[in-house]
């Protein structure tokens, strides 16, 4: 098959994967070396649903031994199939990264043969580039859930993330919709490459020279909107995995209905401002200091889909608020609506040198859109309407909102994954 | 300060358009104890009848010393500001840059805290717009394959930022040799991996390359990765443009929008 017709097959089977990030390492090149890694990351371009680019985001090989439910590339699937070879990917990759067009490679796969046939191409692919080719770009590689966890080790020293998806907020509905992938064990590796990274930190502390585990750590994506768990499950199952196993990043995946199964949803079409409202809780949680069962609670299950996460969590505290902005701590200011790290670090600053009012923060270019109902400034308050929950909501609910919540919350367990229990 | 009333008295400091001159201007200033009306380059001057006219020339020795003051008295950060704000080329940006160190010298580091203040908030504005537009250049920046193994892009960016991009292409292409050329300021940095340095030059708008044999195959399959990985239910060209200006599109090598050609065919 022609090079230009496998990457059309191999990308797009590839582009439901949602992670894309490049950042986290830092200064992997040399001067003889091709490539190098920024801490920031940095995107390459952007696609017409407004996505990054930054990596060449592929699979391996779309020919799949697993018949997962939600999968487009599940093996009952009728749909063009292709595969690299480990010298063809390597090139590529060297190729898009020359030009600029690319910061590195994410390589995944489908499970062809058996996970470790499948992980083993993946390591000569990521062999390849670092020792034949010298490139020291970022690359970022799924981990196979099932294969040999040496052959995962390896790989795990030669590139900067990896990543195990965790695909269902639960285990009860991965073993519904894909009861092989449950059996291969997705937490495990899961929990092998955290070990791997805090072990390597803690070694490369004590001798000076040892080879870089993981450096950009790992990341994990699941499916929002396939089954029925509902956004408090779903975000008090990212605040573990990012207290417990030490994950860098957990992306959140709106359902795509890209088959036909009973087993499945019908949607009117992908949750996708579920998804947003998620993200922003996930930002919530590992920037603001916010805690998952401060958001969502046992009464209220899920996020309201016309008023951001942060905004609602305000309205619920009413009486933390309005907060003085020449006096509040820093972290107050941080979870007034309108507010992020950057606003609150220059009001931080600025208040040193005087007293700060509407105009001066105005000027400063700190949004007062929504944060104007939260705070004062030298006492005084200016938004224009009385100080209750009610009328402040209505002023800010975002227009047109269709999309209801879709499920009922009858669950009981909080992680659906049990954490503690993995081998 | 000598007395302001005096028209005659009032200048304009004209310098040669360098940061070098910038600073020569700047520490005349400062040791004449004037504040002049306009801090201008010489390229960006019209003629005016009403104030008196200074030349300035730009001396290295005066650059060095000024640079070392700011550092001392105010920050390596303040200094750090007002280049990457002189960058800009944006219209008054030196009186700006005037006002920020005329108030740096009185209170020292905590200018930058001074955010209630119109003339830190403009150098502070302009040095991050600078900043930014050299972060996105570090990813839209396309080269292209040219004959005898040499890499070549072109750009036209708002702001002066090749000095900015040099030293980050230098780490990352540093086994190839390649140029990126400013057509917009008729200037370029060209790259040598065999003497691993970088040089400003000035390079005319109508320079092309000639390019390799292998050039238009690795752009076809770019072009068709772009599209494919494209989630048509997704479609959301105004994200796209948001983070990716129609600017910069000229010199892309994939076709922002293609997907949906793409999907319609």
């Amino acid at each position: 098959m022609e090079l230009e017709k496998k990457l059309e097959i191999l990308s797009d089977a590839a582009k439901y994967d949602v992670s894309c990030s490049s950042s986290g390492s830092s200064g992997r090149g040399n001067s003889s070396s091709l490539g190098n890694t920024k801490v920031s990351g940095i995107c390459h371009s952007w696609t017409d649903d407004g996505r990054c680019v930054s990596l060449l985001k592929i699979l391996f090989t779309n020919y799949c031994i697993y018949d997962c439910q939600y999968c487009v590339n599940r093996a009952s699937n009728d749909r063009p199939r292709a595969s690299f070879t480990p010298e063809e990917v390597a090139q590529l990759t060297i190729d898009f990264y020359k030009r600029n067009y690319i910061e590195g490679l994410f390589l995944s796969s489908a499970v062809n043969r058996d996970p470790d046939w499948t992980m083993e191409q993946l390591l000569k692919t990521v062999q390849l580039l670092r020792n034949k080719h010298n490139y020291q770009g970022y690359i970022h590689l799924k981990a196979i859930p099932g294969a040999d966890f040496k052959l995962i080790y390896q790989a795990g020293l030669l590139v900067d993330r990896m990543s195990v998806n965790i695909e269902l907020p639960s285990e009860s509905s991965l073993e519904k919709l894909a009861p092989q992938k449950k059996k291969a064990g997705i937490l495990a590796p899961m929990k092998g490459i955290g070990k791997g990274i805090e072990n390597n930190i803690f070694e490369r502390k004590k001798y000076k020279l040892k080879d870089k585990f993981v450096p950009a750590g790992q990341s994990t994506q699941l499916i929002v909107g396939a089954s029925p768990e509902s956004d408090r499950q779903i975000l008090s199952l990212s605040e573990g995995l990012y207290d417990h196993f030490n994950l860098k990043r957990v992306y959140y995946s709106a359902y795509l209905p890209v088959n036909n199964s009973s087993l499945l949803p019908a949607l009117p079409g992908p949750p996708l401002k579920r998804e947003h409202r998620l993200y922003q809780a996930d930002w919530l949680l590992r920037f603001y200091g916010f805690k998952a069962g401060e958001l969502l609670t046992s009464d209220r299950q899920n996020f309201d889909l016309k008023i951001d996460p942060k905004a609602d969590w305000a309205l619920n505290n009413l009486d933390k608020f309005p907060i003085e902005v020449n006096t509040a701590a820093y972290e107050m200011l941080l979870r007034v609506p309108g507010i992020g790290p950057r606003s609150a670090a220059k009001i931080v600053k600025a208040r040193k040198e005087k007293k700060l009012t509407h105009y001066n923060l105005k000027k400063m270019r700190i949004v007062l859109k929504r944060a104007n109902f939260f705070i004062t400034c030298n006492g005084q308050y200016a938004a224009a309407v009385p100080f209750e929950s009610e009328i402040i909501y209505d002023r800010l609910v975002e227009k047109e909102s269709h999309q209801l919540s879709l499920f009922s919350n009858n669950y009981s367990s909080d992680q659906g994954w049990n954490l503690d229990r993995v081998d | 300060m000598k007395s302001k009333n005096n028209q005659s008295e009032k200048k304009v400091y004209i310098y040669d358009g360098s940061y070098q001159g910038l600073l020569t201007a700047l520490y005349q200033a400062f040791k004449q104890r004037e504040v002049p009306v306009k801090i201008v380059a010489e390229l960006k001057f019209r003629n005016d009848l009403f104030y008196q006219q200074e030349k300035i020339i730009t001396d290295a020795d005066q650059v060095h010393f000024f640079s070392q003051q700011i550092k001392k008295n105010i920050s390596a950060q303040a200094l750090n500001n007002i280049f990457y704000a002189y960058l800009s080329e944006i219209e008054k940006m030196e009186l700006y840059i005037f006002r920020y160190l005329f108030t740096g010298f009185k209170v020292g580091k905590k200018i930058d805290e001074y955010l209630t203040k119109e003339y830190v908030r403009q150098v502070h504005d302009l040095a991050h717009k600078v900043k930014h537009e050299s972060h996105r250049l570090k990813g839209l920046i396309r080269l292209q394959e040219a004959v005898d193994n040499k890499y070549y892009a072109a750009v036209e960016p708002d702001y002066k930022t090749l000095v900015l991009l040099a030293p980050h292409f230098k780490i990352r292409f540093s086994t190839m040799d390649w140029i990126i050329h400013d057509k917009r300021r008729e200037e370029a940095i060209i790259f040598s991996a065999a003497e691993k340095e970088w040089l400003l030059i000035d390079l005319e708008k109508e320079f092309e390359p000639e390019l390799s044999d292998k050039e238009k195959k690795v752009q076809d399959l770019w072009c068709a990765f772009f599209s494919a990985v494209s989630i048509k239910n997704r479609s959301n060209p105004k994200v796209q443009q948001q983070f990716m200006p129609k600017k910069y599109w000229r010199y892309l090598i994939e076709k922002p929008g293609s997907s949906r050609k793409f999907k319609s065919k």
